[in-house]
């Protein structure tokens, strides 16, 4: 959409007298705030921050971009836009995480005095009352620093409070230089709910392998919002409707959305959701480790999508949540009374799943739809009288994607493409993101 | 000059409509390619284009640029419909863009973003601001002053403020 002009006159920068115009004259400031801004929704947070620094004029333009992203990979990469002969050398590696955690430490506060900090310049900058951004990407190491932590937290909170973030993505990132201390870093801060719509959470809490023995839920009645520590509580997000977890599960209960938590934390419960009331989209993609998602009372659900290794190859049998044949056993990785449509896709050496009892744990699931899976294996189990889901009478129809694949565009956007055997290329085209599913792919 | 009109009125049928630039440039151009700018299309639908198009604010080297830049972008529309053939041109389309913005020094760049904005064409607006944005990136302030002349008019303490508030973004 393009910008007025009239807006331009009253906004735009003094024009300096004619005499003193030559070749090398500033005419990027010449144009419009309005357009300096869709140069700006192009440049990367670190950039487009740092050009505060180029004048008056161009002070003020950052605190108007709608989306930050604070990523510490990005404050490493400093020097990649200078010429090679001023490139800074990279330190030695047990000197780089002090200048990093430096960035981290100092820089987010800063970002986060923003709104109210004006210096000494506030009249010539004609500050707005506040920043107002939409969309909020934190990376940073993990850390047990209190200070740092601290900085982290008063960024969400400042961003989710009074920025008016809608959409957060909090992601971790492995500290190398701890690799002997891992399980330790852990950032615990209760974050505030509010009016969040997207919330997006990588790599935490990363995995710990001794679990304190008082138990995880103790502080739930106090707990609003969500904490990056062990186990991952979600709760009171009126207004959430994607919720995207990578990595982000231990074994023990790692994610209540809005409920309290099951009597037995013993069993394997790693994600219960509940009480979630507009939620629309749950994605769970991990590296390792099976997750057992339970629906109950999500009644905006359509679509969830989760990625895991059944792979017994490189998880420890003794240590895996599902030890023995259950974990080839579809109910206990997904368990709802709503589910219609499930799409099961398969990837790696084992390819197939063992009947279930439908009855009693996928009541409502009508269609079950297995793609890559092993050529041989036997879709009319549900129909079998003598088969264990005898019970299972709304299962109707079971179907192995013989010919044909299912083809993703990112998360959400995928669809099944099947192929008839005789004709070469087109195929028979089914739109499945757009019904009532769960898929599950590695 | 001409030879970027005549070739306009060669491309295709429909109704022309004569663009007049700041200094009196006329460019006669199909009603398709003239659309694609949001100004010139809503005056076709309110017909005031009988007696030509002025454009105040855009020069006759910027509006031959434009001109340029929507005759091969119009075709491409045109041949939307043929998925065999859109995939070639939309190929001939990337390399034409990335042509027409590296070539540009940096008034003519302004000037250029400006005109697309004054007519309102998003895609050469996005296209322009991006070459900007690229020449930008992941430099300091002070490089970034050094390419585009920018004149630091901060007071010390003043920019000590404005490094301190977006600290992140400095190393320093």
């Amino acid at each position: 959409m393009a910008v007025r002009p009239r807006r331009r006159r009253r906004r735009s920068a003094p024009p300096r007298p004619a005499s003193s115009r030559g070749e090398g004259d500033d005419r990027l400031s010449e144009l419009p705030d309005e357009l300096l801004l869709i140069v700006m929704r192009g440049l990367d947070t670190r950039s487009a921050l740092g050009a505060a620094a180029l004048s008056r004029r161009w002070a003020r333009l950052p605190r108007e971009l709608p989306a930050l992203d604070f990523h510490v990979s990005d404050a490493l990469q400093r020097g990649a836009g200078l010429p090679p002969a001023r490139r800074r050398v990279p330190r030695p590696p047990r000197r780089a995480p002090r200048r990093r955690r430096r960035v981290e430490a100092r820089g987010i506060p800063g970002a986060v005095r923003a709104p109210r900090h004006a210096g000494p310049g506030r009249a010539h900058h004609r500050l707005p009352r506040r920043r107002r951004v939409s969309r909020l990407g934190v990376e940073f190491f993990a850390t047990n620093d209190a200070h740092r932590i601290g900085c982290v937290h008063r960024l969400i909170n400042t961003a989710v409070g009074s920025w008016g973030v809608e959409e957060l993505e909090v992601a971790i990132k492995p500290a190398p230089w701890r690799r002997r201390k891992a399980g330790l870093p852990v950032v615990g801060a209760d974050m505030p709910p509010l009016r969040l719509t997207k919330l997006t959470l990588r790599n935490c809490p990363p995995r710990r392998r001794r679990c304190r023995s008082r138990s995880p839920f103790s502080s739930w009645r106090t707990c609003r919002g969500f904490r990056l520590r062990p186990p991952l509580l979600l709760s009171g997000f009126p207004h959430l409707k994607k919720l995207h977890l990578k990595n982000c599960h231990c074994r023990d209960p790692a994610l209540v959305v809005d409920a309290p938590p099951p009597s037995s934390s013993s069993a394997v419960v790693p994600i219960q959701l509940n009480h979630a009331a507009v939620l629309e989209d749950l994605a769970c993609v991990h590296d390792a480790n099976p997750v057992v998602v339970l629906f109950r009372d999500v009644p905006r659900l359509r679509r969830v999508h989760l990625s895991f290794s059944l792979d017994s190859g490189t998880a420890d049998d003794a240590q895996h949540p599902l030890p023995g044949p259950d974990k080839y056993k579809l109910d206990w990785h997904v368990r709802s009374e709503q589910m219609a449509s499930l799409v099961l896709r398969f990837t790696g050496p084992e390819r197939w799943i063992l009947p279930w009892r439908v009855g009693t744990r996928l009541r409502s699931l009508r269609r079950l739809l297995v793609a890559d899976g092993s050529p041989t294996w036997d879709v009319s189990w549900p129909r079998r009288p003598w088969s264990p889901c005898t019970r299972a009478r709304r299962l109707r129809r079971v179907e192995l994607l013989r010919h044909g694949e299912v083809r993703y565009d990112g998360l959400w956007e995928w669809e099944v493409v099947r192929r008839r055997p005789q004709e070469g290329g087109g195929g028979e085209r089914r739109h499945w993101s757009r019904m009532e599913e769960i898929g599950i792919k590695r | 000059m001409a030879a970027a009109a005549a070739e306009a009125t060669t491309d295709g049928g429909g109704k022309m409509i004569i663009l007049i630039s700041a200094d009196g440039k006329r460019f006669e151009v199909t009603e398709a390619v003239a659309s694609q700018s949001q100004l010139i299309s809503n005056m076709i639908e309110d017909d005031c284009t009988e007696n030509g198009v002025r454009l105040p604010n855009v020069d006759g080297d910027i509006l031959t640029m434009v001109v340029d830049y929507c005759n091969m972008h119009a075709g491409d529309a045109a041949a939307a419909g043929d998925t065999m053939k859109a995939s070639s041109t939309e190929e001939e389309l990337k390399k034409f863009d990335a042509e027409l913005v590296q070539a540009l020094e940096n008034p003519v760049l302004f000037k250029l973003i400006l005109a697309a904005n004054f007519l309102n064409i998003k895609s050469l607006l996005d296209m322009t601001c991006q070459r900007v944005a690229d020449m930008m990136s992941g430099k300091t302030p002070e490089q970034m002053r050094e390419t585009f002349s920018i004149e630091n008019d901060f007071t010390p303490e003043e920019e000590a403020a404005i490094r301190q508030e977006n600290a992140w973004a400095f190393d320093d």
